[in-house]
């Protein structure tokens, strides 16, 4: 890999894979997203009951796995998502690495959250760095970030990297026990937000050392060319009221791009639609896009397909491969109106076309423990 | 891209279980898991060492200073507790938020976070045995890039009965040992051409080295299994032997391979 310097290797998409409930592919993610319309909808998976809510946005049919290896949720939902990111290619190769994001992976099987990694590993051929990342719902951008780095410092030419997880009893009741979740749907940023919605989902994004991709004939879709990740050091639940480590993470992200805010055309929000977080991340938002804050458009995918947890930050990212080859943006479903004096353009209702073709788009997580993390992602 | 100078460490055994300790309000402690006790035990005694003192209530934590944390199994303990309070539970209001907030397995790193104002870059892995040395390679590469000056490396396991039981029953040769090892890395001076011992130094990172073979036997459980705290563990003991100023310089090369596949090697020049 010669003597090229981190900043030589671009790191480009050239493959992404998604399944959500909108749909077990990422086409069906597209075409779900730009309709404005949600995937939430009564829980059938297991009896609710018990709890105050009663809605989230399941996965129907979940893919089986093909070699029949794992019988897991979280697993097949990975295995699937994969193998639509690896598209034609047969083999990720000697230099490449899985790197995955997940909350609570293995847990079905009592097993270490870093079997899923090894088991995509093994699947599709993988010989360089393997690596799970846990940063509660940051954890999908964290993976992407940590991939990242391995291509940019000549660790790996090849990655398949992204997040996965599946709705269980567990997680429903643990975040209905904080109250953290809607009684109805998430309005992500919407001045009548009242609560989070839990979704289930995984994606993957084939990132590759672009001129490796470039070699092999592959299509390159985007780039990723920052990532930041940072602590509140504020509160294991509560995230800090100022948006100050969130603000910190986007501005490390677009410096390690080498970009400012004045270049910056969409933002894909972590907005869970909680009171708290969403008024933290405008204010985060505000802080970093400073003027430009009520003129970049912002979206918040989980109104269409709940709160993913680990899995959030990789199907945010692949939005925004889909809005950088875009001529417009989607609305953000359940957003009906922003509370009056917001200081961010949270697209709703229709897709947006902007004014100015969107060449950077940066893409916010935050979550529990206080941990923050974006990237940013460029248009090919 | 700039030198990483392992400074101080520190190694704890059995940390999940201490609800009291010098360094750590109990308010807190009693808020965690055998996981995040254990860690965050570690995590202290080499903040301690360094003289990083606790933040500040309503102080701005340091953007320069990070904390990546490697583990097998993270906050296994909250969720078997979580698990148990929901099988049990009739209503949502049976189940105990505080608990669930703790199944989460980047707690350690969100508690020194806060404790001490560590607001720069926060990754915690979850890679099996070989997440330890991951971290340490991954801080390590923080650094030198200019993310951070100073990050803390943990390395932690809480394990509980279940754990144990489980444990035993598989690997009956073995001895499991809830373990847990911090390492602070710090920025060498840019300028600084020649590798020479300061008073804060102990070793400097060489290399990493990430693979994956699922076709080499890897054997069990070790003789002595710590789980994800494996490879740190050995560098924070070796960090804290005794030595004398030297300007000698010897590599040592710390590799755990996970029964999954994963291997991760890690190279420290050592003065001594």
């Amino acid at each position: 890999m010669g003597g090229e310097t981190a900043r030589d290797r671009r790191v480009a998409v050239t493959g992404m894979g998604a399944v959500t409930a909108f749909g077990a592919d990422v086409p069906a993610l597209r075409q779900g997203a730009w309709s404005g319309e949600s995937a939430i909808e009564p829980v059938a998976l297991f009896d609710v009951s018990r709890f105050v809510a009663k809605t989230g946005a399941e996965i129907r049919v979940v893919p089986t796995d093909p070699a029949g290896e794992t019988r897991g949720r979280t697993e097949r939902l990975a295995l699937a998502a994969a193998a639509e990111a690896m598209g034609p290619l047969a083999a990720l190769g000697p230099h490449a690495g899985v790197a995955v994001g997940t909350t609570l992976a293995g847990l079905e099987a009592r097993v270490s959250p870093g079997a899923l990694a090894a088991l995509l590993a093994r699947r599709h051929g993988a010989r360089g760095p393997v690596a799970t990342v846990s940063a509660a719902c940051a954890s999908g951008t964290a993976a992407i970030g940590l991939a990242a780095a391995w291509i940019r410092e000549g660790r790996a030419v090849r990655v398949l990297a992204g997040g996965a997880d599946a709705l269980s009893p567990f997680v429903f009741s643990g975040f209905d026990a904080l109250r953290a979740l809607s009684p109805t749907a998430a309005r992500p940023f919407d001045a009548e937000r009242d609560g989070l919605t839990l979704g289930e989902g995984a994606a993957f994004l084939l990132l590759e050392d672009e001129d490796e991709a470039l070699r092999r004939g592959a299509r390159v879709l985007a780039r990723v060319t920052g990532y930041g990740s940072t602590a509140d050091a504020f509160h294991m639940t509560r995230p800090d009221p100022a948006g100050s480590g969130l603000a910190r993470a986007a501005a490390a992200a677009l410096g390690d791009a080498g970009r400012t805010a004045a270049d910056v055309g969409f933002v894909s929000a972590h907005g869970t639609g909680t009171v708290f977080n969403d008024a933290m991340e405008e204010a985060a938002l505000a802080h970093v896009l400073g003027p430009r804050a009520g003129s970049v458009p912002v979206h918040g995918l989980k109104g269409a397909i709940g709160h993913t947890l680990g899995a959030a930050g990789a199907l945010e990212a692949v939005l925004c491969v889909l809005v950088l080859g875009a001529e417009d943006v989607p609305p953000t479903a359940g957003h009906r109106a922003a509370r009056p004096g917001s200081p961010l353009f949270v697209v709703s209702g229709a897709p947006h076309r902007p004014t100015r073709r969107v060449d950077v788009a940066l893409s916010t997580s935050a979550a529990f423990s206080g941990t923050d993390a974006a990237l940013v992602m460029e248009r090919a | 891209m700039r030198r990483v100078a392992l400074a101080f460490a520190a190694t704890v055994e059995g940390g999940g279980g201490a609800l009291r300790d010098a360094l750590v309000d109990a308010n807190r402690l009693r808020r965690m898991d055998r996981f995040g006790r254990s860690g965050v035990l570690a995590g202290a005694r080499a903040l301690s060492a360094a003289g990083v003192e606790a933040a500040v209530p309503g102080a701005a934590p340091d953007p320069r200073f990070g904390v990546v944390v490697g583990t097998a199994f993270g906050c296994r303990d909250a969720i078997t507790q979580h698990e148990r309070l929901l099988a049990a539970a009739t209503r949502v209001e049976d189940l105990a938020p505080s608990v669930f907030a703790a199944t989460v397995h980047n707690t350690v790193a969100g508690e020194l976070a806060i404790g001490w104002g560590l607001g720069g870059p926060a990754e915690t892995l979850v890679s099996g045995r070989t997440a330890g040395l991951e971290a340490l390679a991954l801080a390590a590469s923080r650094i030198a890039k200019g993310d951070a000056d100073r990050i803390l490396v943990v390395a932690a396991e809480g394990i509980d009965d279940a754990m144990r039981e489980e444990f035993l029953r598989e690997n009956p040769g073995s001895r499991l040992v809830e373990s847990s090892a911090a390492v602070l890395l710090e920025a060498e001076e840019e300028e600084e051409e020649e590798i020479s011992l300061s008073k804060r130094e102990r070793a400097v990172f060489v290399e990493a080295d990430l693979s994956f073979d699922p076709g080499v036997p890897r054997g069990g459980a070790l003789p002595i299994e710590r789980l994800g705290a494996t490879g740190l563990w050995e560098i924070a003991r070796d960090l804290a032997e005794p030595h004398s100023p030297s300007k000698k310089i010897r590599n040592r090369r710390y590799e755990v391979l996970d029964a999954h596949g994963s291997r991760c090697a890690v190279t420290l020049a050592f003065f001594s």
